[in-house]
């Protein structure tokens, strides 16, 4: 059996790395007494595959993944019994049996929608803002990304999907965004909060990310980016 | 603390996890009558591998009255995050201020974290020496193997536990409660401290050229260190934290056995953790069992100074195995010596997990394993490894040390020969019946003498003539097919030497050196030899004064004091024997006599 299941971490749970989570929803599974597929070979190990990787520091209530059971098991029964082994901070959210035609979810996916909060030094004024994120969003953004080849200016303005201010209240702003999100990478928003930092010359900005939704190419089972 | 704060810390370091706490299994008393900072001087992934940490927090958590919590050293990127944001050193558990708790206590595994202790003291706010702290300073204790030496220590420290922990440290708690219940001052709680067994108090103590002597009455003139009697209804682990971060030993661990029986005489562990006792397979089978379930781990390590000795090891592996097979878990076990055990039980590991196998001849020759008294034969290894390259293994450590008392470039050779031999048995063997390549990695640590061995009264090689033996085995290794060769930086040994045989004089040192910048001195890349050679240099000495320091047999050493069960008379017989080339049997093939007639009810050995 194919689980479809999603998963949130929030509070310090959001400082744990993707390898992390992997480990613990494995140990959790197991504590929970869920039977799942080992794969073939040498080192058998459990079939688990995640949408895309989630980011270390971020929260997320969003994180698509998908499990390979031996048994059937009612998915109310797999999120109960997995939910009452998993740490504080780390929950599932939904669990279905995934239809039978469906690809990959690291294949299928598509975009992610995230909520950032940007604390700065000091008072932001709303326009000063928005002329700052249009300006960026009107032309390239070039950041240093940091990969495995050492750092690398790179133009993330094609991943943004979409920008926008929701709120600001004295020296903190909650920024919007839809980026893209594929098997092969997508938007990193620390890197957009970072160049906006920049730009409004507030140095020592903290920005606390969290991944809200995932969108997906696919049949109606998962969710669709609205045309 | 504030949630907030930290979490501002944990933004700008590397692993923030080492940081959160919330493990699973991890417990949060928010009400307790005596607060307990277990603290491991060493990064996370480290500390939480420690075994005896693991059964601590249980025993302590266990009690109604009593909340343990965790904390390990901060990497200096951390450090240096806390120091710039006013944070203070803070429990996992509850956030707490270390210098909240009530009672603080150090794990002390190795010699080069002592440093670490003075990081967290100083993060914490808490005064580093006894005299320097007040009555509302928290109690500062210590334990583990390298409290068998608490000299370098002991102006810091205002307690040191002895021996084996699991009912120690709860006897140390009672007396912290019926002393605040008494309404006592800080002298009378140290007081009443010395008096419970396997407790040693410093401050009542003064350090002569003839050893520590006590300058209170009442204070022991020697302190033995404690031995849990029946391991097998001791406490254990109960259920262990689950770590987000892959530790270093990120699996279940079930303590087989303590103790080794076969005397190796370089081995501290093999004289300080005497007499041997075991567990009853049924007990380990049930611990097995519930420590998967409470934990989720698919692996298990069946843990001890040498599993393959363990009195039913072919039963036990079999069977626990097989008991794992279905909830895929693998079956690890770690020391286990070259003549003891199963062709089958190899085959039976490799069809749950390929993992590499580890053989530590120590010496290369035969007379200097005679020396040190390890008790395997060439034979021995050349078996074993025929066995496991047979079951389709191929991939082979071997561990030795260079700079073993009476070693000469024949013994050093010997070690590249054994290689050499090793390899052509490999390649010897006809393709269809072995794996593809080999992978034979030897590695030469450098001898340390210890405290509570045969050894203790040999001098260290001088580094000079290490780097030179060791350049000498680098050449004989060459060409060798199939081998990796690498040497252990050997600076490193030479304080390890300095602190292991050290005395109180070191701790003035110790604080120095932790003033000029040493931290996490065992992590390479943070070693500061310079710092060191300067901090021994301003006090008038220097490490090799302490590692080269050769004392007669019978002269006072710095922990004459402490009684680790095995006499003095009995470990310089081992020396004696050791000269003449003369190796001891294996306890288990009868009583030695190591602890004197004396602890005939707990070593059930013993002949006495």
């Amino acid at each position: 059996m194919r689980m479809f299941a999603v998963y949130q971490k929030h509070e310090a749970l959001s400082f744990i790395s993707h390898l992390d989570i992997q480990r613990t929803l494995q140990r959790a599974f197991r504590r929970a007494r869920i039977p799942l597929a080992y794969s073939d070979g040498f080192n058998p190990h459990p079939q688990l595959s995640f949408a895309a990787a989630v980011p270390t520091g971020a929260a997320s209530t969003c994180e698509w993944f998908e499990v390979r059971l031996s048994e059937p098991v009612a998915p109310e029964a797999f999120l109960a019994r997995t939910n009452a082994a998993m740490p504080d901070g780390l929950q599932l959210l939904r669990a279905f049996e995934a239809p039978e035609q469906a690809g990959k979810l690291t294949v299928m996916v598509r975009a992610a929608e995230y909520r950032a909060r940007l604390t700065a030094e000091t008072a932001l004024s709303a326009e000063a803002v928005q002329e700052a994120l249009d300006a960026l969003l009107a032309g390239e953004i070039i950041v240093n990304k940091r990969t495995k080849g050492g750092v690398k200016p790179v133009d993330i303005r094609p991943q943004i999907m979409q920008a926008a201010v929701e709120g600001i209240e004295g020296n903190e702003m909650i920024l919007r965004v839809l980026g893209k999100l594929q098997a092969d990478g997508g938007l990193r928003v620390e890197l957009l909060t970072d160049a906006l930092f920049d730009r409004l010359g507030a140095q020592g900005g903290v920005a606390r990310i969290c991944r809200t939704a995932m969108y997906f190419d696919s049949d109606g089972s998962l969710p669709r980016l609205s045309p | 603390m504030e949630q907030a704060a930290i979490e501002r810390l944990l933004q700008q370091v590397e692993k923030p996890a080492r940081y959160i706490g919330g493990e699973w299994n991890s417990i949060v008393k928010p009400e307790a009558s005596v607060r307990f900072a277990l603290c491991f001087p060493d990064v996370y992934e480290i500390g939480m591998s420690h075994l005896g940490s693991k059964i601590l927090y249980h025993v302590l958590n266990s009690r109604e009255d009593t909340a343990c919590e965790r904390a390990y050293a901060p990497w200096p990127d951390m450090e240096k995050a806390m120091r710039e944001n006013g944070v203070p050193m803070f429990s996992l558990e509850t956030k707490r201020p270390l210098s909240a708790f009530d009672i603080v206590g150090f794990s002390l595994l190795y010699e080069m974290c002592y440093t670490n202790i003075f990081t967290m003291l100083e993060l914490a706010g808490i005064p580093f020496r006894t005299v320097d702290r007040g009555e509302h300073d928290p109690l500062i204790v210590c334990g583990g193997p390298c409290a068998c030496n608490p000299e370098p220590l002991a102006p810091f420290m205002d307690a040191v536990m002895l021996g084996d922990g699991e009912e120690l440290i709860s006897e140390l708690v009672d007396a912290y409660q019926a002393s605040r219940a008494a309404g006592e001052t800080k002298r009378e709680l140290l007081l009443r401290l010395s008096r419970v067994d396997g407790v040693y108090v410093p401050s009542l103590y003064e350090a002569t050229p003839a050893g520590a002597v006590p300058v209170v009455p009442g204070a022991p003139a020697t302190i033995a260190r404690r031995v849990v009697s029946d391991l097998d209804r001791a406490e254990y682990v109960g259920k262990p934290i689950v770590p987000y971060l892959n530790v270093v030993h990120d699996r279940v661990s079930v303590e087989v056995m303590r103790g080794c029986t076969r005397g190796c005489r370089f081995c501290q562990a093999g004289y300080i953790y005497r007499p041997v006792r075991e567990r009853t397979r049924e007990t380990l089978m049930r611990q097995a069992r519930e420590l998967v379930d409470c934990t989720g781990y698919d692996e298990i390590s069946l843990l001890s100074l040498s599993t393959g000795d363990y009195s039913d090891i072919h039963r036990l592996v079999p069977e626990i195995i097989d008991g794992m097979e279905e909830q895929h878990v693998s079956v690890s076990l770690p020391s286990l010596r070259i003549d003891s055990f199963l062709k089958e039980d190899l085959e039976k590991m490799q069809s749950i997990r390929k993992a590499g196998l580890t053989f530590a001849p120590e010496a290369g020759t035969q007379r200097l394993r005679d020396v040190i008294n390890k008790n395997v034969t060439e034979e021995d290894l050349f078996r074993a490894c025929r066995d496991a390259f047979e079951s389709g293994w191929t991939s082979v450590k071997l561990y030795f040390m260079i700079g073993l008392p009476t070693e000469t470039d024949e013994d050093i050779l010997g070690i590249a020969e054994l290689c050499r031999k090793v390899s052509r048995i490999f390649y010897e063997m006809p393709k269809e019946k072995r794996g593809k390549g080999l992978r034979l990695s030897a590695s030469a640590s450098t001898f340390v003498p210890k405290p509570f061995t045969p050894f203790q009264w040999f001098a260290q090689v001088p580094l000079e003539e290490i780097r030179r033996r060791q350049q000498l085995l680098r050449n004989a290794m060459k060409g060798i097919r199939g081998v990796e060769f690498h040497c252990h930086l050997s600076q490193l040994s030479v304080l390890e030497a300095a602190f292991s045989r050290g005395d109180r004089k070191l701790a003035d040192i110790l604080e120095t050196a932790y003033r000029k910048g040493c931290r996490f001195d065992s992590w390479s890349e943070h070693f500061h030899e310079q710092a060191w050679r300067e901090a021994f240099a301003e006090h008038g000495t220097s490490m090799e004064a302490y590692a080269q320091w050769a004392p007669a047999p019978g002269a006072p050493l710095p922990w004459s004091h402490i009684d680790m069960l095995v006499t003095e008379r009995y470990l310089s017989r081992e020396y004696d024997k050791a000269m003449e080339g003369v190796t001891t049997r294996d306890c288990r093939q009868g009583c030695n006599g190591c602890f004197g007639g004396r602890y005939a009810d707990v070593c059930r050995l013993s002949k006495a």
